[in-house]
């Protein structure tokens, strides 16, 4: 077990670097405007000396090893444009907390509609949750995320009478923003749910059980879900990237003061050493749910142990 | 032969597969005997599956018992359509040894814990009395060392192994009638009759019924005491071991024991079946097996035969053995093997 | 014993009598053959299966007429061009944020009703039944009191104006009494304001008589039509803020989308066909492969897509391309396991032992296989590319306005979610995108269900 996750640990950081170094070498491919609070009003030797100072005027190889150099120390440069001088780190530690909580928040009550959702579908095939269930899976998957935060956006706050903005003290007006962002992962948990319990429900080991003499409703609760359950632990990984992109919606669309409304704040501002940064942070985020997605499967099916898993999913 | 435990009379089981009606069993009747062993023959999907599953109501939903009997213990099994009426028969009184051992297990659960279930479910003991019984179970059905292999994972398992546990589960309970579906055909030559000498021990052991569903002839030789030959839904032919070895009657039996290889005459092309089972989606008239029967009469195509006692333990549903019919000899190697059975009895 | 009699009677094509009953019947090969024979064919069967599905067949027939309405909607007659800024035939102000209609008729007059028109063209008139105005703080004569309209005289000439204007006496006197307003007010020839406040609105000629050509002086002839436009047609999704027609848009818009989609689409499916082949048919590139894709998978496609518009410049191509280098890979992985399945069945093993190459292998035991599962995802790739079009332009880098798409209209239509009369701007929009996505997909999946030979039962 030891094994498994050391090894699993090892090739995280080293395609970690790997990613972190594409994307920064892709991020140097930016014009250099987004370095400067007001480049047009500067001179030529203002310009230079900047990128001097930034180190931007190294070969790419050099850039990217001082890149990790201060990465290590903890240092993700200053923003430029967004608040300039600044430094990265801090700005993200002050919105980072907001968007963890949202995330965290959808994630449970996504698990807490879909797991049930699925398995109500997974039990009345073809009947009214099935249908119901197949139906809001489809819509959801189907029409992009946009159109449905905006709608519910629109109708909501009139419906139940709550402002439209997110205010980090007013609890009312979290609701929607969670339950926008859990609407994706909801369904997709349902879906997968649904279908790994269907597919579970015609292994021999089922056909077994109610040869035991095990009722319909124990099976599916004590074999069906359980061994359902194993290979959904695989789509944890795709789960957490959902709700980031999602949060990239919803906190711009919400003004709620995190991370994923930071991201489309500093595009729009070309604040390229920001942007950087949270780009760089959400692909440690893919990774490091990507791990936990392996470390969970090993802790959950006795097999992983003893087989030698194969490199992808 | 001893009492009746288990009577079919004229069972008809239909699927209904998206509209369109599958007639799976069409009107079979059978006497299961208190302790003895059965092997249903039949190539696949002549529904031998199916109709040993009518015994437990284990078929798919969509199959639906469309009209006869199946008495066991005073009751008509084939009325019961709560689930609830089935759990105490199903591992309780008639329990089922499956195909494939490698995916009948589930990997997730220990195997200890997955015979403590069964034996939860049908005996009035506490968890303490179900380990311990379990722990014998697994001694029982040869397996050593069951403290610690209770503990483990199927995948830790051999086939044979994992046979032996299935065998386990279905004996735990103490049922009166064992249903084996094919349960050799998935593992090694080697292990095979390891876990067939085991069954009969077994049953020697605890007095059960068994019913053994097979295309393996080898099998049934050496496990049954009778044989039913079943071919498109229905049994066509049932009688001793004996009996069917080495006198058949229906042309199907000849065809059947035709092909195999052992039968075959050295420098001969094999026999095999010409044609194809019937589709039973469409309504079949006359005898089922006609269109592939050389010795087909004009009547088998036009109604279906009753069954014609040859013997009082042996009966065939031929038309060859009407009174009427012109006399007809069998293949050439079917009267070897008769004259075989009468030289030595 | 049996009534063998009555089933011969009903056996037509074996007319034998019942003596011949026990005879030998000759053992047909054919027969014998036939009594298992199912008329199989795959392509029949899916289709079949399709079919049956009816939410799917609705859906393809929603989508096969709207996509051909798509195409052929800037040929039809009276289309407006979706860049073109509308302004008002006579004032020249932009027509922004007109609600939707589908007629430009403000309202029905009744027969009799006064107008003083002007020549527009040839069918129409610019008219208005605003009779003169009154001043501010000007006394005149009420006639007769109305809650809404108030008969007046003024300077010798009678009319109606709109009572809330009035500044009236707190108990209003039996007959005639002098009122006066605070604000200029227009007196009009009828109880109406049929002209939206003062705007020109629009008669067709052939409904009114002209009275007097030198005051235009008309009155309709009949019930009479008054459309804020000359011309019978609205805007029948309304316009935008700068006064350009939505309807053009949204139909401009899904062309756009659509395209984006289909190009994406079809470039996934080629580069993701053929790294997959590659990928899951040469075992000596697996390892190699599987590890660079470990590495490109773990950058969220999103973030993929934001880096490369953020990186390059604005536009259908970037767009295209950045969707495309996130797209292939997930078809390339699909296929390459698809192939590990099926490289190793039998068929494919007897193939080889054949001499079969491995080219003619994959192209003709492979990927034949392989042609629901990869349609499924084409067909799922098309609504996938249409989202991601809708995200990238959500976040500020998507297409430049003057090129319509769903993603912008839908951008432009949440800037106006705040004024509940202006949401028809998202709406438009946002449904029919909604209608084309849903039906992708769910002709998607109906199709790989119907393709699945497991379903052909």
């Amino acid at each position: 077990m030891l094994r498994y996750i050391l090894r699993r640990l090892v090739g995280a950081t080293i395609t970690l670097v790997i990613v972190l170094s594409i994307v920064f070498v892709l991020l140097r491919q930016m014009p250099i405007e987004g370095y400067f609070e007001n480049y047009d009003k500067l001179s030529p030797a203002v310009i230079n000396a900047r990128l001097e100072s930034l180190g931007l005027n190294d070969p790419i190889a050099v850039q990217l090893k001082d890149f990790f150099a201060s990465l290590l120390r903890g240092d993700l440069g200053t923003s430029a444009r967004y608040r300039v001088g600044a430094p990265i780190g801090s700005i993200i530690a002050q919105k980072a907390p907001v968007s963890i909580l949202l995330g965290l928040l959808s994630m449970a009550l996504a698990m807490t509609l879909g797991i049930p959702l699925g398995a109500a579908m997974a039990r009345s095939k073809g009947k009214f949750w099935d249908k119901f269930g197949t139906l809001f899976i489809v819509i959801i998957n189907a029409v992009p995320s946009a159109v449905y935060y905006i709608l519910i956006q629109m109708y909501a706050t009139d419906l139940l009478k709550i402002p439209m903005l997110f205010e980090r003290g007013n609890p009312v007006t979290w609701i929607l923003p969670v339950f926008s962002m859990s609407l994706g992962n909801t369904a997709y948990y349902a879906m997968w749910l649904r279908r790994y319990m269907l597919d579970e429900m015609n292994k021999d080991y089922v056909k077994l059980a109610r040869a035991k003499g095990v009722s319909t409703r124990k099976i599916t609760m004590r074999h069906v879900f359980r061994n359902a359950f194993v290979p959904m632990i695989q789509y944890l990984p795709t789960s957490i990237l959902y709700t980031v992109g999602g949060s990239i919606y919803i906190e711009s669309l919400y003004s709620v003061p995190g991370m994923g409304g930071l991201l489309v704040d500093v595009i729009g501002r070309q604040d390229n050493p920001m942007v950087q940064a949270i780009v760089m942070l959400y692909c440690v985020i893919g990774v490091v749910g990507l791990l936990l997605g392996d470390l969970l499967m090993g802790v959950v099916d006795p097999r992983i142990k003893f087989a030698k898993k194969e490199g992808a999913r | 032969m001893g009492d009746v435990i288990l009577s079919v009379k004229d069972l008809n089981l239909k699927f209904d597969l998206r509209g369109r009606v599958l007639h799976a069993i069409r009107g079979v009747s059978l006497d299961l005997y208190k302790g003895e062993s059965l092997a249903i023959v039949g190539e696949s999907g002549s529904g031998k599956s199916v109709f040993t599953k009518c015994f437990m109501g284990l078929n798919d939903l969509n199959g639906h018992i469309d009209s006869g009997e199946i008495l066991y213990d005073g009751k008509d099994l084939a009325k019961i359509t709560q689930e609830k009426d089935w759990l105490p028969i199903r591992g309780g009184e008639i329990a089922m040894v499956m195909q494939d051992p490698m995916t009948s297990l589930n990997p997730l659960k220990t195997i200890g814990a997955q015979i403590e279930e069964a034996i939860l479910l049908h005996q009035k003991i506490d968890r303490h009395g179900a380990h311990a019984q379990m722990l014998s179970v697994l001694k029982d059905v040869g397996i050593d060392e069951p403290e610690r292999r209770a503990r483990q994972y199927p995948h830790e398992f051999s086939g044979g192994m994992r046979q032996r546990v299935v065998i386990a589960i279905a004996v735990a309970c103490r049922p009166k009638i064992l249903i084996c579906d094919e349960p050799t055909t998935a593992l090694d030559v080697t292990i095979q009759a390891q876990i067939l000498s085991l069954i009969k021990e077994l049953r020697d052991r605890l007095g059960l019924t068994c019913v053994y569903i097979t295309h393996d002839l080898g099998v049934v030789a050496n496990v049954a005491d009778r044989i039913a030959v079943m071919y498109a839904g229905d049994i066509v032919e049932i009688g001793l071991c004996e009996e069917i070895f080495y006198d058949p009657r229906h042309p199907y039996t000849w065809a059947l024991l035709s092909s195999l290889p052992q039968l075959g005459v050295r420098g001969q092309p094999l026999f095999s079946i010409k044609g194809t089972p019937p589709n039973l989606y469409t309504e079949i008239r006359g005898d089922a097996f006609a269109p592939r029967n050389p010795y087909a009469l004009e009547i088998d195509f036009v109604e279906r035969p009753p069954y014609f006692d040859v013997s009082p333990t042996h009966k065939a549903r031929t038309w060859l053995l009407d009174p009427r019919a012109p006399k007809i000899d069998p293949p050439v190697n079917i009267r070897a093997i008769r004259a075989k059975g009468s030289a030595n009895p | 014993m049996l009534s063998v009699k009555d089933a011969m009677s009903k056996n037509l094509e074996k007319s034998v009598d019942a003596s011949n009953l026990f005879q030998r019947a000759k053992l047909d090969e054919a027969a014998a053959e036939r009594a298992g024979y199912s008329d199989y064919s795959y392509w029949g069967s899916t289709l079949r299966v399709f079919s049956k599905n009816r939410v799917a067949m609705v859906m393809l027939i929603v989508l096969v007429l709207l996509l051909i309405f798509t195409v052929i909607q800037p040929y039809l007659p009276g289309q407006r061009n979706p860049n073109t800024v509308n302004n008002h035939p006579a004032t020249g102000i932009q027509l922004s944020n007109q609600s939707p209609s589908f007629s430009a008729e403000l309202l029905k007059v009744p027969e009799g009703t006064e107008l003083t028109v002007k020549e527009y063209d040839d069918a129409w008139y610019e008219a208005s039944n605003v009779v003169g105005s009154i001043n501010k703080r000007t006394d005149f004569t009420c006639l007769e009191y109305g809650d809404t309209w108030c008969r007046v005289e003024y300077d010798g000439q009678e009319g109606y104006v709109q009572t809330s204007w009035l500044k009236l006496p707190d108990e209003i006197p039996e007959g005639p009494f002098t009122v006066k307003s605070n604000y200029k007010i227009s007196l009009y020839a009828s109880a109406a304001d049929i002209t939206n406040k003062g705007d020109p609105v629009y008669v067709e000629k052939k409904d009114v008589k002209l009275l007097d050509e030198a005051t235009g002086l008309a009155v309709t002839t009949g019930e009479t039509s008054v459309c804020s436009l000359p011309s019978e047609t609205g805007f029948w999704f309304g316009t935008n803020n700068i006064g350009q027609d939505l309807w053009a848009r949204v139909w401009a818009g899904t062309r756009t989308s659509l395209l984006i989609g289909v190009i994406v689409a079809m470039v996934e499916a080629v580069v993701g066909i053929f790294v997959g082949v590659v990928w899951g048919y040469v075992r000596k590139l697996d390892r190699v492969m599987t590890e660079i894709y470990n590495i490109l998978d773990n950058i969220p496609s999103t973030i993929v897509l934001i880096l490369i518009s953020y990186i390059m410049k604005p536009g259908l191509s970037t767009l295209v391309f950045a969707m495309c280098l996130t797209g292939w890979l997930g078809m390339a992985r699909f296929i390459r396991n698809q192939i590990v399945i099926i490289r190793d069945r039998d068929y494919n093993l007897a193939s080889r032992c054949l001499g079969t190459g491995t080219f003619r292998i994959i192209l003709k035991n492979l990927l034949p296989y392989l042609v629901s599962v990869i349609t499924l995802r084409m067909a799922l790739a098309i609504p996938g590319a249409i989202g991601s079009e809708v995200f990238v332009t959500y976040i500020g880098l998507g297409l430049p306005a003057d090129m319509p798409s769903l993603g912008n209209l839908i951008n432009e239509g949440r800037k106006l979610i705040t004024s509940p009369s202006l949401r028809y701007q998202l709406i438009f929009p946002a449904i029919v995108l909604s209608i084309i996505t849903i039906a992708f997909y769910i002709i998607g999946n109906a199709f790989a269900d119907a393709a699945d030979p497991k379903n052909h039962v």
